[in-house]
């Protein structure tokens, strides 16, 4: 089953078919995460969209080649067509997907309703199991017991749960046992290292980046318990794409604009009022999706130049083109630690 | 026959190939071109008639085969769950 979705995967980038769509169904929030990219959680009551144009962006989605869909925000579910719009998505046939803080998921009912509905896969935003530090990253005091409530209620319901943890300096110390827990509760995890500048370019959420102390000793970590995951991708002869920006994958705002990738926040502009593809075939969308290893100095020597991102470089370096100081910082803490443990 | 669609159930198409997910099963079944296309008629709430009639044209082959086919292909969808 793996194979045959890789397959698809890779078909869809190199037919440039978005066949995973993230929508950003709202910016408001119950939470304040002290990281979190949006700078600013409400949405423009001019520009929010009915019921009927999200129906219609789902109808361009279908037939532009989407299906996994991924619901988010903000939070998902505070969209007030929350329900309406998910009930849409698996009429047409998406594979429904949430981030989610789960604070809106208060009983098993509520999730069994998503199940129902055609929610087929939730992934919780949990930054420790130590509940003083997951709450002091999110602004909201009790948010880790109703997440970690949420988290069970899903798994009752029969719905596939996953953990996203974003590692800033407050949490990156106490990431081991959650991963542990993880393994033990068999729950898949992710952990993302770098925290991305906020929307407007806004750069102090930047100060919340573990160091490079806390980052050696990260890597070292997961050296110790898979080496493998620390190994080089095979060298780059420059030909492949930075990343999987306006090739397999898509976003869309809270106003229905489409963007090339969540973190791109150019407008290729509104799905609503043009065709998918009038934008998604624009010399903006191209102009990011053609990206590649050669056009990027300095990617080349990366161990995983597949997985820079123009964007941030574009915020930090101001030029899409160049490699950001924290990807060579990273580069180095990876190069110390491979050194250290002998992997090639 | 009758059918309906297995409730929730995510498909695509891409290239004139179908994917379906079974969550229920864990399972996906990418569809060759024939059972694509009937896939595709179905999701498009044809009858069976309508569907025999498609399939007969596209390929050019005579009523009764199109019809085995057809009833063949709709047997495995059920076997498969993805349809009820
Ligand atoms: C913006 S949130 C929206 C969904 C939901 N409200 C939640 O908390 O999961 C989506 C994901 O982005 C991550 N995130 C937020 N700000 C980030 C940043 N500056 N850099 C990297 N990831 C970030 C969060 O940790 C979360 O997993």
């Amino acid at each position: 089953m793996a194979e045959l979705l890789e397959k698809w995967r890779a078909l869809s980038t190199q037919n440039f078919t978005p066949l995973q769509a993230s929508l950003e169904l709202t910016f408001r929030c119950n939470e304040r995460c002290q990281h979190c990219y949006i700078d600013d959680f409400r949405d423009d009551p001019d520009r929010v969209l009915s019921l009927d144009q999200w129906r219609e962006i789902l109808d361009k989605l279908r037939e532009a080649g989407t299906l996994y869909l991924i619901l988010m925000g903000g939070e998902a579910m505070l969209n007030k067509h929350f329900w309406e719009i998910l009930e849409y998505s698996s009429k047409l046939g998406f594979y429904n997907s949430m981030i989610s803080n789960g604070l809106l998921i208060k009983d098993l009912e509520t999730a069994k309703r998503l199940k129902d509905n055609g929610l087929h896969r939730i992934t919780f935003s949990l930054y420790s199991l130590d509940e003083d530090i997951h709450d002091t990253l999110t602004q909201v005091r009790g948010s880790f017991r109703t997440t970690m409530r949420a988290l069970q209620f899903c798994r009752e319901a029969g719905i596939i749960v996953s953990v996203n943890c974003l590692l800033t300096k407050l949490n990156i110390h106490t990431v081991y046992k959650l991963i542990d827990w993880c393994i033990e509760e068999n729950l898949e995890i992710r952990e993302d290292p770098i925290v991305t500048p906020g929307f407007n370019g806004k750069t102090d959420i930047l100060e919340l980046r573990a160091s490079r102390a806390q980052l050696l000793e990260y890597y070292r970590e997961r050296a110790r318990r898979w080496p493998h995951s620390l190994k080089k991708d095979k060298k780059s002869n420059g030909d492949d794409y930075i990343c999987n920006v306006g090739k397999g994958k898509c976003a869309i705002t809270p106003y229905g604009e489409l963007l090339t990738c969540i973190d791109v926040r150019v407008s290729l502009g509104s799905l609503v009022e043009n065709s998918f593809d009038e934008l998604w075939l624009s010399k903006e969308a191209n102009s990011w999706r053609n990206i590649k290893v050669k056009d990027v100095e300095g990617a080349s020597d990366c161990s995983n130049p597949c997985e820079l991102c123009p964007a941030m470089s574009l915020t930090e370096e101001g030029d899409r083109h160049k490699l950001t100081k924290n990807d060579a910082e990273l580069e180095f803490i990876k190069g110390q630690v491979r050194h250290e443990f002998s992997i090639e | 026959m009758n059918w309906t669609i297995t409730k929730n159930l995510p498909w695509q198409q891409m290239d004139g190939k179908v994917l379906i997910l079974n969550t229920g099963e864990n399972k996906a079944h990418e569809l060759n071109e024939v059972a694509s296309e009937v896939w595709l008629l179905i999701t498009q709430d044809k009858t069976l008639e309508e569907i025999n009639t498609e399939i007969q044209k596209a390929y050019d082959i005579d009523s009764d085969t199109a019809k085995e086919d057809v009833d063949e292909l709709i047997k495995e969808f059920k076997e498969l769950k993805l349809l009820v």
